[in-house]
C-alpha cells in the first residue's frame, strides 16, 4: 500500500526509486546534508502530529512546541539521569508526552478558537518557563549534553549511525498517520473542523476524537523531541519555544494542511530553507520565516500540495481533504 | 510595603489594561485576535528610541511620531494580511498575525541588534516621590495618570462620539452595518489603526521603566491576553478591570507568596479564568445559534 495513485505503475517505479535513493544517501552525501536530513525526517513527523491536530482537526493549538520540547526533555533526562537506554527512554518520553497531551485535550475540549490558542500559548510558555527554572532537574538555561545514540553499525559519521533510524520511525509515521486519517478518526475531526455542531449532530462524539488528536500529536511530538535530542546531543530550552511553533505552523502551511503529502512536502522545504540561507543571513531568520508563513497564509492557504490539488495535477487522495 | 506594591502594581496594571484594551477592540470589531499586538507594542518602545535618541528629536515630538508610525504599521497589516484573507475564517487570520508578529520581532532584530536599550523618562528631574511614608517612581504614577485618561477616552469615544457607534454597530454585526451604509472597509482600517495606536502607547510608557529588546513583546501579549481573559474578552470595561486586577494581584503574590509568581501569574490566570469561566468577569455568555 502506497500513497500515490494506485493504477500506474511508473509512479510505482518512481517511488521505489525514490525509496532507493534516500536509503542510499547516507553513502554518498557529507555530515552536514546528513544531519539536514535526519532533522527533516524528525520534523516531518512533528509536523504529521500538528497537521492531524490542526489541518485535520481544526484545532488551532499552539502546544505542539511544547510537547516536543517535553518528549526531548524526557528522554533524555530520562538517559542522562538514570541511565536508561534510548531504545526505553525514548518511547517512555513519548508515552509520557502522549498523556500530557490528553490532559491538555481537556481544557480543550471545552474552548474554541482563539481562546484554545491563548490557553495553549500559556500552556508552551509555561512548559518553557518550567524548562528554563527547575534547574535541578532540567539543568536551566543552560541546557545539558546528551549523550549519542551509538549503534555502531554506520559508526561514522554519527548522522549516518542514526539515519536508519529517523528514516524507520519517520516512514512508520507517515503510514500509520495516513492509516488514521483514512479510517473513521480522520472523517471525524475533519467533520468536526467543518462544523461542530453538525459533527454532533452526527453522533460524532467530539469528546473522544479531540482526544485522539491532541493524544496523537503529542505522541508524535514526544518521539521527534526525543530523536531531535539524539540528533543535536544537546537539550536547551531556546529550542522549544513560540518560534518552533512558527516554524511548525510555517511547515504544515507551506506544504499543505490537512495532507500527508503536504507535510512531507513542507516539513522538506522548511528544514531546507534556514539552512540554505545562513551564513550572511542568520540574522533575518525569523524575517524569513514571517514573511513566507504570511506569504503562504495570505497566497496559498491551501499550502503547496493543495496547489498542487487544485490544478488537477495529482489525483486528490480523499474526499475531506 | 504594601501600597507601594500596590501602586506599582496599578501602574502595570494600567498598561496590561492598556494591551488588553487593543486587543479587545480588534476583537470586537474584526474577531481577530491579532497576536502581533505584542509587536506593536514592542515597536512602540523601540520607535521611540529611535525617534528620541537616534534622530535627535524632541521628547514629545518622538512619541507623536511613533504613534502615528505604529498606527500605520497597523493600516498596512490590515492591507496585507487582512483584508485579502477576509473570507478564509479564524484561524488563517490568526496565522496571518502570528506571522506578522514573528517577522515584525525579526525586523526589530536586524536593525537594533542583540543590545538591550534604554529610554529615558519623562520625569528625569526627580528619582521618586514621597508620599505618606510611601516612596514611589513617578513613572508609575505617570502611567496610571495617563492610562486611565486614555481609556476614558476611549470609553467616551465608544459610547458617546458617532464613529464610536459606528464602530460598535460593525462589531454587533458586520452584515448589518453594511446594509445601513456604513463602509465597514474603513471601519476596519480604523480599528487595526486604533489597536495599534493604543499598543503603542502602552510600549512609550514602559519604555522608561524596562529595558526594550524585542522579545518583549511576546511577554506583553500574554499579559493582555491574561487582562483580556480575565476580564471577558468581549468586554472593554472588563479588559480594564481584568488588567489592574492583574498588576496588582501579580505584585502582591511575588511578593507575598513566591517571587516566581510574577512570572507565571498570567498563565494561571489564562488557565484558571478558562477552564472556571472562560467568559471571564464582565464578558457576555456565548450562545452559539444553530
Amino acid at each position: 500500500m502506497t500513497f500515490v495513485n494506485k493504477s500506474s505503475l511508473s509512479k510505482k517505479i518512481a517511488s521505489i526509486s525514490f525509496f532507493i535513493i534516500i536509503c542510499a544517501l547516507p553513502f554518498v552525501v557529507d555530515r552536514y546534508v546528513l544531519y539536514v536530513i535526519n532533522l527533516i525526517f524528525i520534523n516531518i513527523i512533528v509536523c504529521l502530529g500538528l497537521n492531524v491536530l490542526l489541518g485535520y482537526g481544526g484545532q488551532f493549538a499552539f502546544s505542539n512546541a511544547a510537547f516536543y520540547g517535553i518528549g526531548a526533555y524526557t528522554s533524555a533526562l530520562l538517559t542522562t539521569r538514570l541511565l536508561i537506554p534510548y531504545w526505553l527512554s525514548i518511547p517512555i518520553g513519548a508515552i509520557f508526552t502522549a498523556f500530557i497531551g490528553l490532559l491538555i485535550a481537556l481544557p480543550a475540549l471545552r474552548l474554541k478558537g482563539v481562546y484554545l490558542a491563548i490557553i495553549t500559548i500559556g500552556f508552551t510558555h509555561l512548559t518553557l518557563w518550567v524548562f528554563l527554572h527547575w534547574v535541578k532537574v532540567t539543568h536551566g538555561g543552560g541546557g545539558f549534553e546528551v549523550p549519542p545514540l551509538v549503534l555502531g553499525v554506520f559508526a561514522p559519521p554519527y548522522e549516518k549511525d542514526i539515519y536508519y533510524i529517523t528514516l524507520a520511525i519517520a516512514i512508520l509515521a507517515v503510514l500509520f498517520t495516513y492509516k488514521l486519517i483514512r479510517s473513521k478518526v480522520g472523517r471525524a475531526l475533519v467533520a468536526i473542523r467543518e462544523n461542530e455542531i453538525v459533527a454532533q449532530a452526527l453522533a460524532i462524539n467530539i469528546t473522544t476524537y479531540k482526544m485522539i488528536a491532541f493524544t496523537y500529536s503529542g505522541l508524535l511530538a514526544g518521539i521527534s523531541g526525543g530523536l531531535f535530542a539524539i540528533l543535536l546531543r544537546f537539550c536547551f530550552p531556546e529550542n522549544f519555544d513560540l518560534f518552533q511553533m512558527v516554524m511548525q505552523f510555517a511547515m504544515i502551511m507551506v506544504g499543505g494542511l490537512g495532507s500527508v503529502m503536504g507535510t512531507l512536502i513542507g516539513a522538506s522545504i522548511v528544514t531546507i530553507l534556514p539552512e540554505l540561507l545562513r551564513g550572511p543571513f542568520t540574522a533575518y531568520m525569523e524575517i524569513l520565516f514571517g514573511a513566507l508563513l504570511l506569504f503562504f497564509t495570505v497566497f496559498m492557504p491551501e499550502g503547496i500540495f493543495g496547489f498542487i490539488k487544485k490544478k488537477g495535477w495529482v489525483k486528490r487522495e480523499s474526499l475531506c481533504t | 510595603m504594601f501600597w507601594e506594591l500596590f501602586t506599582t502594581g496599578l501602574g502595570w496594571g494600567g498598561l496590561y489594561a492598556l494591551v488588553g484594551l487593543g486587543m479587545v477592540i480588534m476583537v470586537k470589531a474584526t474577531d481577530v485576535v491579532n497576536f502581533a499586538h505584542g509587536e506593536l507594542f514592542m515597536l512602540g518602545g523601540f520607535l521611540a528610541y529611535a525617534f528620541y535618541e537616534t534622530f535627535g528629536l524632541p521628547y514629545y515630538l518622538a512619541i507623536a511620531c511613533t504613534i502615528m508610525l505604529v498606527a500605520l504599521i497597523g493600516l498596512a497589516m490590515e492591507r496585507i494580511g487582512f483584508r485579502p484573507i477576509i473570507a478564509s475564517g479564524g484561524v488563517v487570520l490568526c496565522m496571518a498575525t502570528v506571522a506578522f508578529s514573528v517577522l515584525l520581532k525579526g525586523v526589530s532584530r536586524s536593525i537594533w541588534g542583540k543590545e538591550f536599550l534604554t529610554f529615558p523618562p519623562i520625569f528625569s528631574a526627580f528619582k521618586s516621590l514621597e508620599f505618606f511614608n510611601i516612596s514611589l517612581n513617578p513613572q508609575y504614577l505617570l502611567i496610571l495618570g495617563l492610562t486611565l485618561a486614555i481609556i476614558f477616552v476611549v470609553v467616551i469615544f465608544f459610547g458617546y462620539t458617532k464613529l464610536g457607534k459606528i464602530m460598535r454597530a460593525t462589531s454587533e454585526s458586520q452584515r448589518g452595518a453594511a446594509l445601513v451604509g456604513i463602509n465597514v472597509g474603513s471601519v476596519f482600517c480604523l480599528t487595526w489603526g486604533l489597536s495599534a495606536a493604543l499598543g503603542a502607547i502602552a510600549g512609550v510608557l514602559i519604555a522608561p521603566i524596562t529595558l526594550l529588546f524585542p522579545d518583549m513583546g511576546v511577554k506583553f501579549l500574554i499579559k493582555g491576553f491574561a487582562a483580556a481573559v480575565l476580564g471577558g474578552f468581549t468586554s472593554i470595561p472588563g479588559v480594564i478591570v481584568g488588567g489592574f486586577l492583574m498588576g496588582v494581584m501579580e505584585n502582591l503574590a511575588g511578593f507575598y507568596i513566591w517571587t516566581a509568581l510574577t512570572d507565571i501569574f498570567s498563565f494561571l490566570v489564562i488557565f484558571i479564568v478558562l477552564l472556571i469561566k472562560p467568559t471571564g468577569l464582565l464578558g457576555e455568555k456565548i450562545i452559539i445559534k444553530v
